[in-house]
């Protein structure tokens, strides 16, 4: 439960490119580091990024050559900040025992690069920024709901989802998540309440002045078998009307929503298909409208993603390219990590090992 | 009658008996002593009969009337019976009886006059805890760090150790003959047992499937009970005190021991903490690293029952890695009850076991993640020889209860023969079949043989064993949790072993000059064995072992969770070098092992496993005082499940100890007093990563043993 709380959701900003100049996989666990593969061959290299006991991000945010991902509480409010085209790695300390959630690339005013770390357990923000002599500078900002889990620039202003789950003590969702808007022009803040997300994480993709919000949803993990208390589901916010537009929840039984936008376009979204043999799937929704697409399986939401004996194949976390290519990890015995890549229709078109442990997988 | 009838009936007599003692070559007396053969410590409480005669020996030595060809019979709860003959004109016999629960691979009773005793085909060390104290040991722990080929590690609080290249997992601690693991975890805290229990130590690198049983493939650390009364008080640095002792009581109907622990110590020391965000070292200090510690036992021995009773109690301040403060006030109390009673009817020898375990959890942030869990094992078992073979079988079961419907129970049960000889080639070969509930029946077999001349041995052995999933291993191996047989049990399918030892020829034992363990005297105390000549002793070993389905705990998907991953192969070399002359001693060791797990394209060294390893320590007596210098070399080594990667090593790191002590003798008692200071050099190390160890630290201890 930790573990699925501490990772969140995916989501970010930047669409995936048209054709990747390479892949990047987080290697969240043993040995955390980012395995980088080109989009052909079997060479990979690696950036170590830091102990086990100091990184437990789940997700990370790629733009450009810049990776940013954050670790919670109980791996040291440590912000990772990794240049690929350098291969430095810089380790931020946040507040100590303040529990981010995760980082995500921001923009300040003045055009310069902001980290914003949303911290659950002070619920506040955290806005990073390093000058020229590599000293970061944290300023906050405070009073975000009870559990700030992710942020966005848009308009020029910020844009908070607090899970309003209790992330301090137990991660035990109290009501619907929140979407906090602080203008830039420093008036007063306008809280949309999204009534049909629940969960401790949430992830947000803005695409085309409408906000994608991602909420894995909530389960009771304290006895055998576990309960589903609510499943996941992604609201549409329609940034500029700051107005929900609707909700589409996951498929019923299923756990999680994890969300990446495709280079094609679609939302790819990460779940379990249940809580007694956790098999990850796949399901593609198109935009705006949230409809499952793709070749899928049959009766079901998800893709049909096969191995090249025809098997089925489950994908921790997926991502398609420009063509429609879906890229997912596959965690292996031993933790071992594997890049699958599938063509459009399915059928498995490349298989390479990535590294150990991996949680996330990007396009460059 | 007059007085000269008397006189001449006094005559007559003295000459009748000289005509007996002519025709038959008795000797008015001869001192029977019992040692044991592993660890050279004299065994109180052994019957010997002789001759339609029998006595109880309750010290250890005892005179006993015999005529050079009589046939004595030594029987002591928990050591295989000895039969022989007295061969010998010496005045002292030392009769040397192989424990039952011991790692020999092959007999070693022998009756014969010298002090010698053999460890049998296996680098076997034992080490006393006398010798050790006078050396700086305050615990357990401390205690097995000063063993060679041992790699005990410690993060919070706790203490376990990795022999030959393994897991900790697969390492066996055992209390006379018993297992101390937690079933749970299948790990023993050596933490919990406190020092003044102890008698000695003795590890034995390498799988020993036979004696006990599934969970010994890395080697077994076998801890003997001790004898006799002692206290000792003992002050450290960062505010660590400790007191205990033990009173012996009894005569020659038995003998109760009882003692007692308790040791606090706030732990919070500075270190430097080098791997900040901030690119430059900090000095820092530990916090929420205290340890209040309280045991207390009590043993019972007689020739008709041995009974051991420990309970122990410790509160930890659970702190947390380095740059993690999550754990700043997290604490955990554990509770530990271990029972033992051994008895003897009609020769068959009984014992039962009973080990509970209690951990609490306590996060006072977020209280919702404190736990409990509660494990129970208990065990029944019968030994009994028939002929030439040792015949051993008992039940047992394991039950694990816990927050979160955490259920876990497994009935179990064995049965193995062992057999040895010796003659040219001393022998043994067992053979061992545990049926554990889950995981089925699984056979293992060991078979080793020695070859011993006057100064060089060689010995071989071969084994197969097993280790059963861990009761946590199978709860967190399914997310169902109601598979039963989520795991199979993983298999050793090979560990061999091939080694050697040299002494000069005057030498004695490699272990009475390396270690400085004890041998019997006439009056029953143990004194220090000082050899009069240079001796030498060279010993090493080659192994080999191979691990089939290895379980390994690897992330999956949803949290942690073990899995039979690929295969584990550990090769490597062992050797140990003693050199004794007078009042000084010197002896050195290392190991270089390769151990590391295939699994599909995955090598992964085992962690915590150092490529190269060694250490040395010298000790120099004059009159009643002793300089001991003691240190460990570790060379890098892994600290994650991945392949080898130098981002994740710790370097290599070499310690050094000095102990200082003294044995002035006032009255009645024995007093030692020893001043120590550990990492005289002031290295900053760490055995877990992320968790620092004390750099330079003293201590003052005073031990007297009446």
């Amino acid at each position: 439960m930790l573990a699925v709380s501490a990772c969140g959701d995916d989501g970010g900003t930047a669409p995936a490119p048209l054709t990747p100049r390479g892949i990047v996989v987080l290697d969240g666990f043993i040995q955390p580091g980012l395995t980088l593969l080109p989009d052909s061959g079997a060479m990979s290299t690696r950036i170590a990024l830091g102990a086990p006991n100091e990184f437990d991000a789940g997700t990370m945010e790629l733009r450009n050559d810049t990776v940013v991902a954050a670790s919670s509480r109980g791996a040291g409010d440590l912000l990772y900040v990794a240049s690929l085209e350098d291969r430095v790695v810089r380790r931020i300390q946040l507040p100590a025992r303040s529990n981010p959630a995760r980082a995500r690339l921001l923009v300040q005013s003045g055009g310069q690069a902001l980290i914003g770390v949303p911290l659950r357990d002070s619920a506040s923000l955290a806005l990073v920024s390093v000058n020229a002599t590599g000293q970061p500078t944290i300023t906050r900002i405070n009073d975000l709901g009870l559990c700030p889990a992710d942020v966005f620039q848009y308009g020029g202003d910020l844009w908070i989802v607090d899970a309003n789950a209790t992330c301090s003590s137990g991660y035990s969702p109290v009501g619907a998540m929140r979407l906090i808007r602080i203008p830039a022009s420093g008036g007063a803040r306008q809280v949309i309440v999204l009534d049909g997300l629940r969960g401790s994480g949430a992830g947000v993709i803005v695409q085309g002045g409408i906000a994608y919000i991602s909420a894995g949803g909530d389960a009771d993990f304290s006895s055998f078998p576990y309960q589903l208390l609510a499943g996941g589901a992604i609201t549409r916010v329609d940034l500029n009307a700051r107005t929900v537009l609707g909700t589409r929840t996951m498929p019923a039984g299923t756990y999680g929503a994890s969300a990446k936008l495709g280079g094609d376009g679609r939302l790819y979204v990460s779940l379990y298909e249940d809580l007694v043999n956790y098999r990850d799937r796949t399901i593609a929704y198109s935009l705006p409208d949230l409809t499952p697409v793709g070749t899928r399986m049959q009766g079901a939401d998800w893709l049909a993603l096969r191995s090249s004996a025809g098997d089925q194949v489950a994908c921790g976390a997926s991502v398609a390219d420009g063509l429609g290519r879906v890229h997912c990890i596959q965690n292996r015995t031993g933790s071992a990590t594997f890049l699958m890549v599938f063509a459009p229709d399915g059928s498995l078109v490349r298989e390479v090992a990535a590294g150990q442990g991996g949680v996330d997988v990007r396009l460059r | 009658m007059t007085s000269q009838m008397r006189v001449l009936a006094a005559l007559i007599g003295s000459l009748a008996a000289a005509s007996v003692l002519m025709a038959q070559p008795t000797r008015p007396l001869r001192t029977i002593c019992v040692i044991d053969a592993v660890t050279g410590r004299a065994v109180p409480y052994a019957s010997v009969a002789w001759d339609n005669a029998a006595r109880v020996i309750a010290t250890a030595c005892t005179g006993i009337t015999v005529t050079s060809d009589s046939r004595l019979l030594v029987t002591r709860l928990g050591y295989a019976p000895w039969r022989g003959e007295v061969r010998t004109d010496a005045d002292t016999v030392f009769v040397h009886l192989a424990p039952i629960a011991a790692a020999l691979p092959a007999a070693t009773a022998r009756a014969e006059s010298s002090r010698e005793w053999i460890l049998g085909a296996r680098n076997a060390v034992s080490l006393a805890v006398d010798s050790a104290r006078a050396s700086g040991a305050h615990s357990t722990g401390s205690l097995v760090a000063m063993l060679p080929y041992t790699f005990p590690r410690s993060a919070r609080g706790e203490v376990s150790l990795s022999l030959r290249g393994a897991r900790r997992e697969q390492v066996a601690v055992t209390l006379d003959g018993t297992p101390l693991t937690d079933p749970a975890t299948g790990l023993a805290d050596l933490a919990d047992v406190p020092l003044v229990l102890l008698g000695s130590a003795t590890v034995a690198p390498g799988s020993d499937p036979i004696l006990n049983g599934p969970g010994a493939a890395g080697g077994v650390l076998s801890l003997q009970s001790g004898t006799g009364s002692i206290m000792s008080l003992r002050t450290a640095a960062y505010g660590d005190r400790l007191a205990e002792g033990a009173v012996s009581l009894g005569g020659t109907g038995g003998r109760l021991r009882i003692g007692a622990s308790h040791r606090t110590a706030r732990n919070d020391f500075a270190f430097v903490n080098a791997s900040g965000t901030t690119g430059t070292a900090i000095d820092e200090r530990r916090v929420n690293n205290d340890v209040t510690r309280t045991s207390a036992m009590a043993q019972w021995q007689s020739t008709r029952a041995n009974i051991t009773v420990l309970g122990a109690r410790a509160e930890l301040g659970l702190v947390g890695p380095v740059n993690v403060r999550d754990y700043d006030e997290d604490r955990s109390t554990t509770e530990r009850l271990f029972v033992r009673a051994t008895s003897q009817l009609a020769g068959t020898m009984l014992s039962s076991g009973l080990r509970a375990f209690w951990l609490g959890y306590r996060d006072p942030a977020r209280p919702l993640f404190n736990t409990t869990s509660r494990a129970l094992a208990a065990d029944v078992d019968a030994r009994r020889a028939i002929g030439r073979v040792l015949m051993h079988a008992g039940i047992g079961g394991d039950r694990l209860r816990g927050d979160g419907e955490l259920v876990q129970d497994r009935t179990r049960a064995f049965v193995s023969s062992r057999i040895a000889g010796s003659g040219a080639l001393d022998w043994s070969g067992g053979v061992r079949l545990d049926a554990i509930e889950g995981s089925g029946a699984l056979p293992s077999f060991s078979l080793a043989v020695a070859r011993r001349m006057r100064s060089f041995d060689v010995g071989a052995r071969l084994a197969q064993a097993v280790r059963v999933p861990t009761l946590y291993d199978l709860y967190f191996s399914s997310p169902q949790r109601i598979t039963v047989r989520a795991l199979d049990a993983e298999r050793i399918t090979l560990d061999a072993e091939l080694h050697a030892r040299w002494r000069t020829a005057d030498g004695g034992a490699s272990s009475a000059a390396a270690n400085a363990t004890t041998s019997a005297t006439a009056n029953g105390s143990a004194t220090a064995f000082v050899p009069a000549r240079t001796r030498v002793t060279l010993e090493g070993a080659v192994i080999s072992r191979t691990t089939r389905n290895a379980i390994i705990w690897f992330p999956g998907n949803f949290g942690w969770s073990p899995a039979n991953v690929g295969t584990e192969h550990v090769s490597g070399v062992e050797a140990r070098a003693v050199v004794a002359r007078g009042a000084v001693e010197v002896q050195a060791w290392s190991t270089l092992y390769r151990a590391e797990l295939l699994s599909g394209a995955l090598r992964v060294p085992t962690p915590y496993v150092p490529a190269c390893a060694g250490g040395a320590a010298a000790r120099a007596s004059r009159g009643p005082a002793q300089l001991s210098l003691a240190t460990r070399w570790l060379g890098a080594r892994p600290y994650t499940a991945g392949p080898r990667d130098d981002a994740f090593m710790l370097p290599s790191v070499a310690l050094l100890d000095v102990a200082f002590s003294v044995r002035p003798r006032i009255i009645a008692a024995d007093m030692l007093f020893t001043f120590a200071l550990d990492n005289v050099t002031d290295r900053a190390w760490q055995s877990v990563r992320g968790f620092p160890s004390p750099g330079r630290a003293w201590s003052v201890a005073l031990t007297l043993t009446p």
